[in-house]
């Protein structure tokens, strides 16, 4: 079952956590490219959210180039979506990893040792789940 | 027709719209609301409605039952006045369900006023395709049987019918051998719009019951069987509606003076068949709301 949750406790706001969550369905092959989603209308009275939260999250992931939309018909995965979300999350990745190797050079941290460190906190938190993408 | 299979129609219809769906009722608009938990003056208010209901409706079926069996029974009655007064029996009935879901509505829409919305919300991504449902070729079952019937009805209006009883003369121009191709056309437009509804509309799970359940997927599931239940059986009732008035229209023209033949008799069976499959898929759904709620 594909589903889609919010947490309107969270700080992240209800529509970055909708893109997210589409973002992570197609990475992970939940969405094929063409297929559809749901009406914003339908999804809005689902969530209980405005649908203006939801037309916004379509349209910054039409915007992205993730999903396309045809007239009165609806909203469907763009193809090539996941290859490019892929290439888009190397991108994010690597970014994140030169900020990490930049701050750990400043403060003498060997490789090695980050690598260890690294291991260990994948062995405790394991692979994200949607929670922590609503977090 | 044999006033005793009116009295089993009739007797039928205010026992499952009296009984069988008070319970419906309360179930799919508990629905809406399905909490664990609920905060102690919507607790009150929910227990007040609960013992208002559970004395009224009950007392009002049982009265309609007893007016149904009273004059299906009572001696020396004439046989149009019964059909009258169980035809007024049968309306009442479904009178009394409409303002009973009226009722029902508007009390527990009060009491999930008092309820704060539940933080965390879902909602699935998965298309809804009617193919998921039923073949969508059944769709066009009732369409096929309209034209049927408008097909029939100007053949017999042309007489182009062999074996035209001599009594359909006297009908032959009336109006009302429209009436059943009309019904049949407003059940068809009406029931394709009602299968949209469901299939493309809101939530039949409201966040509230969502949250008690936790498991967005569990949620997920039990709503789609939910919808299953209710497309196909509104395929069903629309079926059976369309084919019961186009037997109807069978009756009018190949027997009109004939009041107890076995056409007249498989109305009245089609009606009892509808009223079985009614009170099926009510207790179905009840079933699925109680394994929806903790």
């Amino acid at each position: 079952m594909l589903t889609l949750s919010i947490d309107t406790r969270s700080a992240i706001p209800i529509y970055e956590q909708i893109i997210a969550q589409i973002r992570a369905a197609i990475l992970a092959g939940e969405l094929a490219a063409g297929a559809d989603l749901p009406p914003v209308r339908q999804l809005a009275a689902e969530l209980e959210v405005n649908p203006n939260t939801v037309a916004k999250a379509y349209l910054l992931l039409e915007r992205d180039g993730v999903i396309h939309t045809v007239r009165r018909r609806g909203c469907f995965v763009a193809d090539g979506a996941a290859a490019h979300l892929r290439r888009d999350s190397d991108r994010q990745m690597e970014a994140a990893l030169d900020r990490v190797l930049t701050e750990s050079a400043r403060l003498g941290i060997r490789g090695e040792d980050l690598l260890a460190a690294l291991k260990q906190r994948l062995a405790r938190q394991g692979a994200p789940t949607k929670k922590d993408m609503r977090r | 027709m044999n006033p005793h299979i009116i009295f089993v129609v009739i007797v039928a219809q205010v026992v499952v719209f009296q009984f069988l769906a008070t319970r419906w009722i309360r179930a799919m608009l508990s629905f809406r609301l399905g909490l664990s938990d609920l905060p102690p003056q919507a607790a009150r208010s929910l227990a007040d409605h609960n013992r208002r209901a559970a004395h009224v409706w009950p007392i009002l079926g049982g009265l309609l039952l007893l007016a149904a069996v009273g004059l299906a029974l009572l001696p020396g009655l004439p046989y149009a006045q019964r059909k009258i007064g169980l035809a007024l029996v049968s309306l009442a009935s479904s009178a009394g369900l409409v303002v009973q879901m009226l009722i029902e509505r508007g009390a527990l829409r009060a009491i999930a006023a008092q309820v704060p919305p539940p933080a965390v919300r879902s909602a699935s991504l998965a298309p809804r395709r009617l193919e998921q449902y039923y073949s969508p070729s059944l769709e066009t079952l009732p369409t096929l049987v309209l034209c049927v019937t408008v097909a029939f009805t100007i053949l017999a209006m042309r007489r182009l019918l062999p074996g035209l009883p001599p009594g359909f003369e006297a009908v032959r121009d009336a109006a009302e051998l429209w009436f059943a191709p009309l019904a049949q056309l407003v059940f068809v437009i009406g029931g394709m719009l009602a299968a949209r509804g469901l299939l493309h509309g809101g939530a039949l799970l409201s966040q509230h019951s969502r949250a008690s359940l936790g498991d967005p997927a569990a949620a997920l599931r039990i709503e789609d069987a939910l919808r299953r239940v209710k497309l196909r059986g509104l395929l069903a009732v629309r079926i059976a509606i369309v084919v019961m008035f186009g037997l109807m229209q069978v009756r009018r023209v190949c027997a009109p003076l004939d009041s107890g033949g076995w056409l007249a008799g498989a109305v009245w069976g089609l009606v009892a068949v509808m009223l079985g499959l009614f009170a099926g898929l009510m207790l179905r759904a009840a079933a699925l709301r109680k394994s929806s709620l903790p």
